[in-house]
């Protein structure tokens, strides 16, 4: 880099990358920390003798019921969604990265990176539109007098997972794609000329090759969908409440306390989550970047 | 899944019969006519592009021929896929499976053929003994030399007990004095499992020292001659074999008198007198190829039949033998090669020299 600016340029730009993480990342990050651990107080009371850290709003996720079970569901569906899109893009990605060629390559990318051109909220509107008693699959289905009433495809988890899934799979096919594409076609031919079938090439030569996209795409989908407040909201049922809406009505509510303390947790668990898959995989944090 | 019968560890003969490849308008495999027998060593031999590396890939089944058939051991292999073939490849950059052990990677085919794990492990240490890297098995494949990969590949490929070894072009990203040593590796290998290899190379050093036949490819992709090291350098049936397999001085000619003991050209050399193998008609013009270990100096007496009279352009003296680059008086560039016995006469650059050359070693081709 001083080669590239020489020496002031290369102080002025570290610097205001260093102020920039200071005043937007690290600054705010510390001011949300400090909130989580103090209690919620009336305004006259702050920095009064009640005003003292405290565990109490990280303690309320285990004692209140409900917030307990709503964050292990988020966990469960997180991992399920995570799962489901890992399922449907190592497919895709595989035909992406080995077997679609020239036109029809363009054309399969464009049609899976077009979508992400309009905004997250206005992708899940769409599924709103197909997914409502009155949508498009209703209609369909009741056009083809297959059902007689529409069917509540709201009612429960299901919308949401749905969505989600749509929602992060560019995050999980990019990843896998760019994985699998470096694989030496000779070592799949090798294999094969060894006798190998295709589910013993996959899982001893593509998935082991591949298991750095694995990894990433599986960590930014789950970290995705963990923090997501646009789809359980638009999608959700009351039986489908999200963490994240936990957090968004306690900001709402004035809790900016327990709030954060929440944020946190989640923040929490999403490095978490980057730990054990970087365990699981055998992956270094290297790869992770690239 | 191999049978047991094809898995038994000897050559099988691999018949191709009228194979032509064609990708688009690109003929890279034309009409190609083989019948490998079985436990040999043969060698396709060509310039890059020649289709030889198709043709391998015709017979490990990874492409189906556009026309024609391929037999092993009498049994048509249309529509059987690479993974049921009797055949094992040696890609070109070997393609070990980098995440795996040495170990694993000979074990990988027994793996598929879900072979006991004991059984497996001594077969595996087996090999790696046939391959001479006794104690490498918990080794990574990144931590080995060229040579040693070299080995590893071979003795993946032979785990799964192939009738036939297609290899291609393995050596070539070996450094010479490795490849030297290799080629001599890979023909004990051969001779030891008595598996029938097919070798794939634009080396003919390879080709003439490993071989029992070769195969000569022109850039056309047809198969120009089979026959013996010794058949192709010393009776070349075709010009392209001639010209691409060793040196030779090319020399253009017209057939002026063909006899049934030899013939008589003419050519801007004189009249030369010469084999016919491919019994041209006179009138007709055709390449006269003398080798130029063939070509001697006239000191005295001895003459072999054609003689010329040349000036010396060049010399190389390369300790067992010195080249010479000689031109004849209407300028035709020749080159002689003689063997050093220590008493030849010292020639100058610019010295005039009289070359002679015998019928029996003067071949007109087309």
């Amino acid at each position: 880099m001083i080669d590239n600016f020489g020496k002031t340029g290369t102080l002025v730009v570290l610097s205001l990358v260093g102020a920039w993480l200071l005043f937007m990342v690290i600054g705010p990050q510390l001011i949300a920390i400090d909130y989580s651990f103090r209690p919620l107080l009336p305004l006259r009371k702050i920095g009064g003798a009640e005003d003292i850290y405290t565990l109490k709003n990280y303690l309320t996720l285990f004692s209140n019921t409900l917030h307990r079970s709503v964050f292990i569901k988020t966990i469960w569906s997180s991992i399920l969604v995570t799962s489901i899109a890992t399922a449907v893009c190592y497919p895709v990605s595989f035909y992406l990265a080995r077997v679609a060629r020239g036109a029809k390559l363009s054309l399969m990318l464009m049609a899976i990176v077009v979508p992400y051109w309009i905004n997250e909220l206005l992708r899940i509107f769409a599924w709103q539109l197909i997914l409502s008693d009155a949508g498009i699959l209703n209609q369909l289905l009741m056009g083809l007098s297959l059902i007689h009433d529409p069917i509540n495809f709201r009612a429960g988890n299901s919308a949401v997972i749905l969505g989600m899934v749509y929602a992060y799979i560019l995050f999980m096919v990019f990843p896998l794609y760019n994985a699998m594409e470096s694989l030496d076609q000779n070592q799949v031919d090798g294999a094969r000329d060894l006798g190998a079938s295709w589910p013993t090439i996959h899982w001893r030569i593509v998935i082991p090759h591949a298991k750095p996209g694995i990894a990433v795409g599986c960590i930014m989908t789950f970290m995705l969908t963990a923090g997501s407040v646009a789809a359980p909201q638009l999608l959700g049922s009351p039986s489908s409440f999200w963490f994240t809406q936990i957090i968004y009505t306690n900001y709402e509510t004035a809790n900016w306390n327990l709030g954060t303390a929440y944020s946190e947790v989640l923040a929490l668990l999403s490095l978490l989550f980057i730990f054990i898959m970087l365990k699981l995989f055998k992956v270094g944090l290297k790869d992770f970047i690239k | 899944m191999m049978t047991t019968e094809m898995a038994s560890n000897v050559g099988h003969d691999v018949h191709i019969k009228d194979v032509t490849m064609a990708f688009g308008p690109v003929t890279a495999v034309d009409q190609v006519n083989v019948h490998i027998p079985a436990g040999t060593f043969f060698s396709f031999l060509g310039p890059s592009g020649c289709g030889k590396t198709t043709l391998l890939k015709l017979v490990s089944g990874f492409l189906e021929p556009t026309r024609g058939e391929i037999l092993i051991n009498g049994i048509n292999m249309k529509g059987v896929g690479p993974n049921k073939r009797p055949t094992a490849m040696i890609f070109q950059n070997l393609a070990l499976f980098p995440l795996m052990t040495v170990a694993e990677n000979i074990a990988f085919g027994l793996d598929v053929m879900g072979m006991e794990k004991r059984q497996k492990k001594s077969r595996v240490e087996a090999l790696l003994e046939l391959v001479d890297l006794p104690h490498a098995g918990n080794l990574r494949v990144t931590d080995l030399s060229g040579g040693q990969r070299q080995r590893v590949a071979i003795a993946r490929a032979l785990a799964v007990e192939p009738s036939v070894l297609l290899l291609d072009e393995p050596l070539s990203a070996l450094d010479l004095k490795l490849r030297k040593h290799m080629r001599t590796e890979l023909r004990q290998i051969q001779q030891k499992t008595d598996v029938t290899f097919i070798y794939i190379t634009h080396d003919q050093g390879e080709a003439l020292t490993m071989s029992d036949r070769v195969g000569v490819m022109s850039q056309s992709g047809v198969l120009e001659q089979v026959g013996t090291p010794r058949e192709i350098y010393d009776h070349p049936r075709t010009a392209f074999v001639a010209s691409f397999v060793g040196e030779n001085n090319a020399i253009p000619v017209t057939m002026a008198e063909n006899k049934r003991e030899g013939c008589m050209v003419e050519s801007k050399l004189g009249t030369l007198s010469c084999q016919n193998p491919l019994n041209i008609e006179s009138g007709y013009s055709a390449t006269a190829f003398v080798r130029p270990e063939t070509i001697a100096l006239v000191n005295g007496s001895g003459s072999y039949g054609n003689q010329l009279r040349c000036r010396i352009l060049s010399q190389r003296f390369e300790g067992a033998f010195m080249t010479m680059e000689l031109t004849a008086d209407d300028g035709t560039l020749l080159t002689l090669r003689q063997s050093n016995n220590g008493r030849q006469p010292p020639l100058e650059k610019g010295d005039s020299a009289a070359i002679t050359f015998s019928p029996e070693h003067t071949m007109v081709l087309r």
